[in-house]
């Protein structure tokens, strides 16, 4: 009985405090969907959430829907996933086989590896926008989708971050477990997949969100590599709201803000579910 | 026999697509940065030769550079723990073993998911506004009003507090690290009558030091290159206060053509991190555990 | 299962080697056809090629420009069925580095819509674009006002051509003057004299402030005291890449701005709202008097003034004065250029698609003022016939016509030399220095710049 209480008491402060952060987290959040059922005038100056009486529109969702007059907002959303997709899967494989090569085996050069990873995680993403702007021109791949995800087939761009990261979280998993799968009769790769990939399912699910939502906000490399109309991504045509020349509808980049954030809070609820069952699958194993 | 010589082989193997990546992505673009910054290049124009005369006018006849250095340490050195004990305690929080925890998750998410939306700098710029209801709030505590977007100490915290309002990346990578920490541990060490502050600290931290250098790592390098909340929310000032490298390297590079300054402000950068990540690496020694 | 695995990564591989190499392959072809069109139109010799021509077609802007832009191009391409023209457009943030990037790799469109500091400041001082001169056969370039061309002339090359002339000018909202009853100020001792009277009331930080003048924002106070200067001296900022001013003129006219601010006629450094564009709440609710903004981009104020019911309430003002009666120049600028792509194919047809964007009746009128007024007297004879000035923009227009005119100088908005400026003036407002110190940094750190362009 008293045990009871203890745990719920406790579970109540947990909840409470839960709270609190998420309305320091969400409020303004409320205030930008609620702001894309207001007009202009009614959004800046104030940080009431709901438009005032009588004076909220749909008018921005309609318009953030055929946000251009040729396409509607889904077909951008199709066109950001036709290189997001790719980027994260190539992201996924390349970083996990480099990583557990570099954690886990023995080879010439593995100091030299692992520094240069570091280093190039290091870089300044910027620098190379030229050098890489000419390379792509070269070998034909400006205005291909695959400019934005050729680097990830090598572990290259930002792979170096996830690298690195994979790394350190194989460096807590006991390597007794591998050992003995090699003993078992177990080739590299039947290790990595049939051993370690199982344990890294949480940081494998990571990589790939990451990947994916960095992937999506990304606006500098579309805006540079891809430049015919049928090739905007959804990150191009939100900035494409804001220009000094006419009046900025915020209403309408709200509502499109917020339609394009939808599907990728559903990816996201349903990515960081599998974190329990992470936890379940390598408590289980152990 | 057999079984040997193919251990021997496969991580060579393995590591050829890594290895073409790099020569092609990474040290080919760094090498030209470097034979650029010894140039003066303008995009357009002919590139001309010049020695290190770009390093040396700006660090001796460029003041926008000691403003800009100036604003990205504080905006680094400052922001850098900020983030990593926000997420740690959220992440900490989100691991708790609570009805519905995924919905907190996935809600604690989503401002990082929005990451440099202009949707973002907009609410910003509302929320901290002198009238604004940041300010409000305080002013119920008896605060006066804060100019947090024009004084010159204030505008680069307004930025700090965004990127921890956006710990998110950082949190899920501590919250899949604590994930990784067997429970077995924890059981053993509530029959031993461990506390959980004992716990914390006895268990949890030493096993997720690793994450922790990697997060620290990340946020640091993250930090340094940090350019949309100036670009957009502050736009550098006022007076430089917030005018961090990368906005002043993109600056440079593309707003004024001078890609050859650009690319020595990009190495300056560069050797910066490398020297701050040199030396949270070489103390990592003494306070991360790892098990192999 | 491990199988599986291996065949994916196998695949991944080859798929990633196909991608390239193919690519590879496709760009070298479809690099062939463009040059033997380039060939045959030169020998054609004046005749438009009637070979298939595919061009493109850069420019930044909003929805409107977008759509209007897109359907001059299907006009064109309905009328010359061998000409493919395709679009590439964004918005203007981010747009300079697109447009940067493409031009050091020689791969920018064949028609481009440049800013007037590009033409200059790109090459620094040597045109980087076509000398639309060599194609002048195809662009009569006759339709502009000399003065105008010469403003996007780099070293003796028609750089680009401009499709409108701006200038600043002030829009003001009539109740707020009502009501203190004051009329808009026109001398610059007026302004002060309103603003203690419509800014009395107003504390350092008050959300209900009102002000004569929201001069906000970095561009907006370096144009006014830049105008004010001039006003003052009758010199302009500079001339053959020298300032033309003494440290005591521009300490005097900075001294004088922050006596604005203090009075109340403007919001000072710390009371600007950081909404430094229409939606700016003071504007918005009618609290702040008058903007000062450019003549061709004015309508969006219109637009977000009380949620764009009250447009009867916003005039256009006559230019601030120093005395009385006076009529001083006023800084102009072109507005939008259009310029061709030194390594395009076919630069003639290029050159007559923009004739066709400048003279064709449809086209004009399918354009709208989605890009402006233009200067170019045949657009313009068509955008007056279609009814297209109107409102606001005509005013502000008209007001301008009654005052000679002064084009900015090329350097004026090189982001160096103007970012020297804003540097000086926000450390001058913001109270880091003083006002002689600011007028030192102001003339000095802008001539360094200068001397880097013309050295």
């Amino acid at each position: 009985m008293n045990r009871v209480s203890r745990f719920s008491l406790n579970a109540a402060f947990r909840y409470g405090v839960l709270i609190v952060i998420g309305v320091f987290l969400i409020y303004p959040l409320l205030w930008m969907v609620g702001s894309s059922f207001k007009e202009n005038l009614d959004i800046f100056g104030t940080l009431a959430i709901l438009p005032p009486k009588g004076r909220g529109t749909l008018e921005n969702f309609k318009s953030a829907w055929q946000i251009k007059s040729d396409h509607t907002l889904p077909f951008y959303f199709g066109n950001t996933m036709k290189f997001l997709i790719p980027k994260t899967i190539f992201t996924i494989v390349s970083s996990t086989i480099t990583a557990y090569v570099v954690a886990r085996k023995k080879f010439v050069g593995k100091k030299f590896v692992f520094t240069a990873i570091i280093i190039t995680l290091l870089m300044p993403e910027l620098a190379f926008r030229i050098p890489l702007y000419l390379l792509f021109r070269d070998v034909g791949l400006l205005n291909t989708f695959a400019a934005l995800y050729v680097q990830d087939i090598f572990a290259a761009g930002t792979c170096s971050f996830f690298i690195f990261m994979e790394i350190q979280f194989m460096r807590s998993i006991p390597r007794e477990l591998d050992e003995a799968s090699v003993i078992d009769g177990c080739s590299d790769l039947q290790t990595l997949i049939y051993v370690i990939v199982p344990i890294l399912k949480p940081i494998i699910i990571t990589v790939g969100l990451l990947c994916f939502m960095w992937g999506m906000n990304d606006f500098q490399g579309p805006l540079i590599y891809l430049r015919t109309p049928d090739k905007m991504v959804m990150s191009m045509i939100l900035k494409q709201q804001l220009d000094g020349d006419t009046m900025v509808v915020y209403g309408k980049l709200f509502a499109a803000s917020f339609m394009a954030l939808l599907p990728m809070i559903a990816i996201f609820f349903a990515g960081s579910r599998y974190f329990v069952d992470g936890v379940a699958n390598s408590g289980g194993k152990e | 026999m057999r079984a040997g010589r193919k251990r021997n082989f496969a991580p060579y193997l393995m590591l050829i697509p890594w290895v073409i990546g790099f020569i092609i992505f990474k040290i080919y673009p760094i090498v030209i940065s470097f034979v650029y910054s010894l140039m003066e290049y303008p995009i357009l124009g002919d590139p001309e030769f010049i020695g290190f005369d770009n390093y040396v006018h700006i660090f001796t006849n460029d003041d926008v550079f000691a403003s800009s250095i100036a604003a990205t340490l504080k905006y680094v050195l400052i922001g850098t723990p900020c983030v990593l004990v926000t997420s740690f305690f959220v992440a900490y929080i989100l691991n708790f073993k609570l009805k519905g925890v995924n919905l907190f998750r996935t809600a604690y998410y989503i401002p990082s998911i929005l990451g440099g939306n202009v949707a973002v700098s907009i609410l910003w710029i509302q929320l901290f506004d002198i009238n604004g209801p940041v300010n409000m709030l305080l002013g119920i505590f008896g605060v006066n009003p804060i100019f947090w977007l024009t004084d010159e100490s204030f505008a680069v915290i307004t930025l700090i507090l965004l990127k921890t309002w956006q710990f998110g990346s950082t949190m899920l990578i501590f919250l899949a690290a604590l994930q990784n920490v067997s429970q077995s541990l924890y059981e053993a060490a509530n029959l031993d009558g461990a506390t959980k502050l004992q716990q914390l600290f006895r268990i949890t931290l030493p096993i997720i030091t690793p994450m922790l250098l990697f997060n620290m790592v990340n946020v640091l390098v993250k930090a340094f290159q940090e350019f949309n909340s100036a670009y957009l929310i502050t736009k550098g000032g006022p007076n430089y206060t917030t005018y961090f490298l990368n906005v002043y390297i993109y600056d440079q590079a593309f707003m004024n053509g001078n890609y050859g300054y650009a690319s020595a402000l990009t190495w300056i950068l560069l050797m910066i991190i490398g020297a701050l990540t040199a030396l949270v690496f070489s103390s990592s020694k003494y306070w991360v555990y790892y098990n192999d | 299962m491990n199988k599986k695995f291996l065949s994916g990564v196998l695949s991944c591989a080859l798929a990633s080697s196909m991608l390239l190499t193919g690519c590879q392959g496709a760009s070298t072809q479809s690099k062939a056809p463009e040059s033997t069109g380039g060939a045959s139109s030169a020998a054609a010799a004046g005749q438009i090629t009637s070979d298939p021509v595919e061009l493109r077609f850069s420019w930044w802007g909003s929805d409107n420009r977008h759509k209007a832009i897109q359907e001059v191009i299907a006009l064109y391409e309905k009328k010359h069925p061998n000409v493919k023209i395709k679009a590439e457009y964004g918005a203007w943030d981010g747009w300079q580095q697109n447009i940067l990037t493409q031009l050091g790799g020689q791969t920018e469109a064949d028609i481009i819509q440049v800013n007037y500091n590009w033409v200059h400041s790109f090459g620094k001082g040597k045109n980087v674009f076509l000398d639309l001169n060599t194609v002048s056969d195809y662009l009569k370039l006759d339709n502009w006002d000399s003065n105008y061309l010469k403003a996007m002339e780099v070293g003796g090359e028609q750089a680009a051509v401009p499709h409108g002339m701006t200038a600043r000018a002030f829009l003001y909202s009539k109740p707020l003057f009502e009501q203190s009853k004051l009329s808009y100020p026109t001398t610059y001792q007026e302004l002060m004299d309103a603003g203690k009277v419509i800014g009395k009331n107003n504390t350092a930080t008050g959300a209900e402030n009102k002000y004569v003048l929201l001069n906000i924002g970095k561009e907006c106070p370096d144009l006014f005291i830049a105008q004010m200067l001039y006003n003052k001296t009758g010199k302009v900022m500079q001339v053959a890449g020298k300032v033309q001013y003494t440290e005591q003129e521009v300490a005097a006219a900075l001294e004088q701005y922050n006596a604005f601010a203090k009075s109340g006629a403007m919001p000072t450094f710390q009371q600007q709202n950081a909404m430094a564009n229409e939606s700016n709440p003071d504007w918005t609710s009618g609290r702040g008097g008058s903007i000062y903004e450019w003549i061709g981009t004015m309508d969006k104020y219109l637009n977000s003034y009380k949620g764009g019911k009250a447009k009867e309430e916003i005039a256009v003002a006559p230019y601030l004065v120093e005395k009385a009666g006076e009529t001083p120049n006023i800084y102009v600028k072109p507005n939008l250029g259009y310029a061709i792509s030194k390594n395009s194919k076919n630069p003639q047809v290029a050159a007559d698609f923009l004739n066709f964007f400048f003279t064709d009746e449809e086209a004009v009128t399918a354009l709208g003022t989605s890009i402006g007024i233009s200067s170019n007297s045949a657009t313009l004879a068509i955008q007056e016939k279609a009814g297209l000035l109107k409102g606001i923009m005509k005013d502000g227009y008209d007001m301008l016509a009654k005052y000679p005119q002064t084009v900015l100088d090329p350097y004026f908005e090189d982001s160096n030399v103007r970012g020297a400026r804003y540097a000086a003036l926000e450390a001058y407002r913001s109270g880091k220095l003083s006002s002689a110190e600011a007028a030192k940094q102001y003339i000095s750190k802008q001539q360094e710049e200068l001397d880097k362009l013309f050295k």
